[in-house]
C-alpha cells in the first residue's frame, strides 16, 4: 500500500460511483468499461506497490515492466473507458460546455495534440536512457516519482490525442493521427534495438539491458497493434459504411 | 434512388480485397519470420554486432511497418466482410502475393542490401539464399496464378 494505491482506488471507485448512477437512472453504460476501467486501475496499483517498485529499481527488467504497464497497457484501458464522457453524464450540461470550451482553448489543442503527446512520451524515453538521468532517477526518490507520474499522464495523453473516445474538439484528422502513431511506434522499436547495439543506460548491465529492451519491444507491441487497430476502425467505419443504412440514409432523403 | 445504384453501394471491392489479403500475407510472414527463425530457432539475433545506428533504425522502422500493415489488414478485411464488399476469390491470391513478396523482400533487402542479418550463420550460405528466395518466388507464382483464375471468374471461392 501506499499513495499510488490510494489514488487509484479513489478513481476506480469515482468511475464505479457514475456508472452506478447512471445506472440507477436506467441509463445505459456499457461494463466493459467499468471492468476495463478498475482492471487499468488495479493494474497500476499493483505495479507501483513498494514489492514491485523494489524490484523495479534494482532489476532493469523489472523496471520495463513497470514502465510497459504504467506507460503504455494502462493508460490505454484509462483511455478506453472514456472517464470523462461518464463524468460528463453525470453533471448539468452546463458544466460539460465549459469542459468542451476547456479542451478547445489553444493550450489544451497545443498540448493534446499528437505531435505534442508522441514527444513527451517518447521524447521522455530517450531523455531516460540515452541520457545518465536513468542513473539519477535510481538515486532521487522525488525525480522516480515525478517520472511515474510523467508517463502515466503522458500515455493517457497519448492514447486519447490518437483514438480516444472522449470528447476531443478539432482534433486532427484521421490521417495525421495514424502517421504519428507510426512515427512513435518506429522510434520506440529503433530505441529498443539501439539501447542494446550502444549499451544505454550505461549504468545497467548489458545482459539486463537487452532482456529488457526485448520486452519495449515485443511486449510493447501489444498495445500498440491494440491502438492501430482501434484507429484502424473509427476510420473503415466511415469508409464504409453498412449498406442497410447507406441506403434507408438515402431513401429517407 | 433506383435499384442499380442501391446495388452499386454494396457491390463487392476488388481492389479493397486484394489489398487487404496482401497486408495479411505481409503480416504473418514477417511474423513467421520473427517467430521461427529469429526466436524459435534464434538462427539469426535481435541485434548484430556490426549492425550501424541507421541499419536497426530501418530494421525498427520495418518491423513497425510490418506490424501496421498486419494490424491494419485485418481490420480491413473484417470491415468488408461485415459488410458484405469482400471480392471473394481474390482473398487466398492476395495473401500469398503478400506472403511471397514479403519473403522475397526480407531474402533480397534486408539480409543483402541492408546486411541486417544473415538467413543463418553457416559456411554455405549461398544454399540457404537460394532456399529463401525460391520459396518466395514459388508463393508468389502461386498467387499470380489464383489471381489470374479470380479475373477469369473461376476462383475456388465463390463466397
Amino acid at each position: 500500500m501506499n499513495g499510488f494505491t490510494l489514488i487509484f482506488g479513489l478513481l476506480a471507485g469515482l468511475y464505479g460511483w457514475g456508472w452506478w448512477r447512471l445506472e440507477r437512472r436506467g441509463r445505459h453504460w456499457p461494463r466493459w468499461r467499468l471492468i476495463l476501467f478498475w482492471g487499468s486501475a488495479l493494474a497500476l496499483a499493483i505495479v507501483l506497490s513498494p514489492p514491485l517498485m523494489q524490484w523495479a529499481h534494482g532489476d532493469f527488467r523489472g523496471h520495463m515492466v513497470m514502465h510497459l504497464v504504467a506507460g503504455m497497457i494502462a493508460p490505454l484501458g484509462l483511455v478506453m473507458a472514456a472517464p470523462v464522457t461518464l463524468a460528463l453524464r453525470n453533471v448539468p450540461a452546463r458544466w460539460g460546455r465549459r469542459w468542451v470550451g476547456f479542451v478547445s482553448s489553444l493550450p489544451i489543442r497545443i498540448l493534446s495534440h499528437p505531435i505534442t503527446a508522441a514527444v513527451l512520451n517518447i521524447g521522455g524515453m530517450m531523455a531516460l536512457y540515452l541520457t545518465d538521468l536513468y542513473a539519477v532517477m535510481l538515486h532521487s526518490f522525488g525525480f522516480a516519482l515525478w517520472l511515474h507520474w510523467h508517463f502515466i499522464i503522458a500515455g493517457c495523453l497519448f492514447n486519447w490525442a490518437i483514438a480516444g473516445p472522449d470528447p476531443a474538439p478539432q482534433r486532427p484528422t484521421l490521417e495525421w493521427r495514424f502517421g504519428v502513431l507510426v512515427v512513435s511506434m518506429a522510434v520506440h522499436a529503433m530505441l529498443s534495438k539501439w539501447m542494446v547495439q550502444f549499451h544505454f543506460p550505461a549504468s545497467v548491465p548489458l545482459e539486463q539491458v537487452r532482456q529488457g529492451a526485448e520486452l519495449m519491444l515485443y511486449a510493447g507491441e501489444l498495445p500498440e497493434a491494440l491502438l492501430v487497430y482501434l484507429l484502424a476502425r473509427q476510420w473503415l467505419r466511415l469508409r464504409y459504411r453498412d449498406a442497410l443504412t447507406a441506403s434507408v440514409a438515402s431513401d429517407a432523403r | 434512388m433506383n435499384d442499380s445504384e442501391r446495388q452499386d453501394r454494396v457491390r463487392t471491392r476488388v481492389g479493397a480485397t486484394l489489398l487487404a489479403a496482401t497486408l495479411l500475407g505481409i503480416g504473418v510472414m514477417a511474423a513467421l519470420d520473427e517467430i521461427i527463425f529469429h526466436q524459435v530457432l534464434a538462427w539469426h539475433h535481435f541485434v548484430e554486432t556490426d549492425n550501424s545506428a541507421l541499419a536497426l533504425a530501418s530494421d525498427g522502422l520495418l518491423h513497425t511497418l510490418e506490424l501496421v500493415l498486419l494490424v491494419f489488414g485485418a481490420a480491413l478485411m473484417l470491415r468488408l466482410h461485415e459488410t458484405g464488399r469482400h471480392a471473394a476469390g481474390y482473398r487466398g491470391a492476395g495473401f500469398l502475393l503478400g506472403m511471397g513478396g514479403f519473403q522475397l523482400f526480407d531474402g533480397i533487402v534486408d539480409h543483402k542490401i541492408l546486411g541486417l542479418h544473415q538467413v543463418r550463420y553457416v559456411d554455405n550460405l549461398l544454399a540457404y539464399d537460394l532456399g529463401w528466395n525460391a520459396a518466395g518466388l514459388l508463393l508468389l507464382i502461386i498467387g499470380y496464378w489464383l489471381l489470374r483464375r479470380a479475373r477469369r471468374g473461376e476462383a475456388m471461392s465463390q463466397r
